[in-house]
């Protein structure tokens, strides 16, 4: 399943009230805007319904409404979700126009159970008004159609390349022991990724981030995990494990506490990359601040890279950034531009605003100028809806 | 003392451009420095000649082929213009931006609508400095092909007569501009047809550059041909001060 389009809101009516307003999406996403625009929100957002509807975490938020549409094989899903004081007041889902979930206050409401009478009938039910129905009613015979919603949650996956991806984590393990799944939804686990993915997958692992690091141009020969002899875990005094490098055109290896931010926030999206795919354990990837201190040419090409392997492996791909390298290195068909009017965040596209895209192309102007020049102020009016 | 900056689409027009400024110039009185505009930093590649004491001394800017000779302009104008420069840029009309807009055709009011837009963009850009847009239509390579006798001192085989043989096209007679949508895949084309190729890197710029003579560039201007080449050489010529060479294409 792949997010179509999104609204929010949260705090409805209160002086905390903030929203995003018919927000739509294709496979490929860059979401650019100026800071505090409400690139990193709306990608909050999305990671945060994620968690829930996966049962990843509880509900602990205090407000949130969602509405939102998935394009998927079968039909599109639209799912609702209110929730206030950390109570449900309504969900429901519908696929292909077809009612098959609605509760409201209460926790009670109706669901579809399939395998009622011939083509299943509507069953009244009810489920503690802090948990989602989607979760707590999860049931492959009955009602499987929250199934693709559920593995949609599960799979997401949002990386902080702004953040330092996992650079100061290491793993604690003993050898010989069961080295057990990573917790892949939490991007500073790169370690314990790493040394799980040379696990199951082999040399071919490393291979693969090799080949993506040479990509954006850092020239690796061996990568591997290793005990830390510097640093020392207390009470218990264990070394953990670390990442470390062999850079071709240095005589010793670099640990990842040597390695520059950038390389390591290569490095550490790479191998979660690799590893969501080899895995199959990704449908939506959501980039914050992709590029963020890379120099031009290792941010095009980190941007190059993350969109060739969406694209081989139709995951979509929801990126934010206000990197000029970055939005010169992503087509123009692929942009939405965030526009925050007080409290309420838009987002132009070539989707609803063909021909402000139009024009700026004729201008012959480089992408980041439609963000620089704010090109779509004066010429969207009246076409987004805003 | 001249001061001349020339943005380039990319490499082989880079080349091109040196290539004419060596014919014309005095050597004597020239400087010039090629520069690879990467990200936000400038990267020099070759060659360079003389230094800025020269009575007339250029920079030639390669933008790297990612459609921004325009934004590159317009990023360092007013540095340029108050070290008194005059800016000559040159970028292509074959682009995602063309295909989206025409398919793979030579489509001429797609070709007008982008000069004409490009050109209030760039007057906007550049209000208040000395600064010209020139176009190669659709590639620089149309005007490699109009200058059809320069084929056959590349190899010997590429005659107009043996273009015509295999192609059914008469170069001394047709508009290359108008003609071709991707002039460097058909002059790749045309190259492997007598075992050799055309792969647009920095060998093939300079070997077809090099040969360039002011001769070449009047066959391809002649008759109405190429008419943008005409215009930005022009323009060019009377930069470095060769207005006497300039007239005949004007």
């Amino acid at each position: 399943m792949k997010i179509k389009s999104l609204s929010y809101a949260q705090y409805e009516r209160t002086p905390r009230e903030w929203r995003i307003a018919d927000c739509t999406f294709d496979n490929l996403n860059l979401i650019v805007g100026e800071n505090a625009s409400g690139k990193s929100r709306t990608l909050n957002v999305i990671r945060g319904l994620a968690h829930l509807v996966s049962g990843y975490r509880k509900l602990r938020f205090q407000s949130g409404d969602y509405d939102i549409v998935f394009d998927s094989s079968v039909d599109p899903h639209n799912y609702r979700l209110h929730y206030e004081d950390n109570k449900i007041l309504a969900e429901s889902l519908h696929v292909g126009g077809k009612l098959l979930l609605e509760r409201g206050v209460g926790g009670q409401g109706k669901i579809l159970a399939e395998k009622l009478e011939e083509n299943g009938a509507l069953m009244d039910f009810q489920t503690p008004e802090t948990e989602l129905a989607c979760v707590a009613r999860r049931d492959e015979i009955q009602h499987p159609f929250f199934q693709p919603l559920h593995d949609w949650g599960a799979t997401l996956r949002h990386y902080h390349f702004g953040s330092n991806l996992g650079q100061a984590s290491y793993l604690i393990h003993v050898e010989d022991s069961d080295l057990g799944p990573p917790d892949t939804r939490d991007e500073n686990r790169v370690v314990h990724i790493f040394m799980r993915g040379s696990e199951i997958y082999g040399s071919e692992f490393s291979e693969r981030v090799l080949a993506g690091m040479a990509e954006i141009g850092y020239q690796i020969e061996r990568i591997s995990a290793e005990v830390s002899e510097q640093i020392e875990v207390a009470p218990l005094g264990q070394h953990p494990y670390w990442l470390s490098v062999k850079e071709q055109d240095l005589p010793g290896k670099t640990s990842q506490v040597d390695m520059s931010q950038g390389m390591f926030r290569c490095l550490s999206l790479i191998i979660q990359l690799v590893y969501s795919l080899m895995a199959n354990e990704a449908t939506c990837v959501l980039v914050d601040d992709i590029g963020e201190g890379l120099d031009f040419e290792r941010a095009s090409a980190l941007i190059k890279y993350v969109l060739a392997s969406a694209e081989k492996s139709n995951i979509q791909l929801i990126m934010a950034t206000n990197d000029r390298f970055v939005m010169n290195s992503v087509p123009l068909e692929c942009w939405m531009i965030a526009r925050r009017v007080r409290n309420c965040v838009n987002y132009l596209s070539v989707r609803n605003a063909p021909k402000v895209f139009q024009r700026f192309k004729e201008t012959g102007l480089s992408n980041f100028d439609m963000f620089a020049s704010r090109f779509y102020e004066d010429s969207a009016e009246g076409e987004c809806g805003a | 003392m001249r001061r001349l900056a020339v943005f380039t689409e990319g490499q082989t027009e880079q080349v091109l451009v040196r290539h004419i400024v060596w014919r014309v110039v005095d050597h004597s009185d020239l400087g010039f420095d090629c520069l690879r505009i990467s990200g936000t930093r400038h990267e020099r590649v070759p060659f360079r000649y003389g230094d800025t004491s020269r009575q007339i001394y250029i920079l030639l800017f390669n933008v790297g082929n990612d459609e921004s000779v325009i934004t590159a302009v317009q990023d360092r104008k007013q540095g340029l213009a108050e070290k008194g420069y005059e800016i000559i840029a040159l970028r292509d009309i074959y682009s995602e931006n063309y295909l989206r807009q025409a398919g793979r055709c030579v489509n001429q009011s797609v070709v007008e609508k982008m000069i004409r837009s490009m050109g209030e963009q760039f007057g906007r850009s550049t209000r208040g400095s000395l600064a010209s847009l020139h176009f190669a239509v659709m590639e620089v390579e149309a005007w490699y092909l109009g200058m059809y006798e320069l084929l056959e001192e590349i190899h010997s085989t590429l005659s107009v007569n043996f273009v015509e043989s295999k192609t059914g096209l008469k170069l001394a007679n047709l508009d290359p501009q108008s003609e071709f949508v991707h002039p460097s895949s058909f002059l790749d084309s045309l190259l492997r047809l007598v075992g050799d190729k055309y792969k647009k890197d920095r060998k093939d710029a300079e070997r077809f550059a090099s040969r360039v003579t002011l001769e070449h560039l009047r066959t391809a201007t002649g008759g109405g041909r190429c008419s943008h080449l005409k215009q930005f050489l022009a323009t060019l010529l009377n930069a470095v001060g060769r207005d006497d060479v300039a007239h005949a294409f004007e």
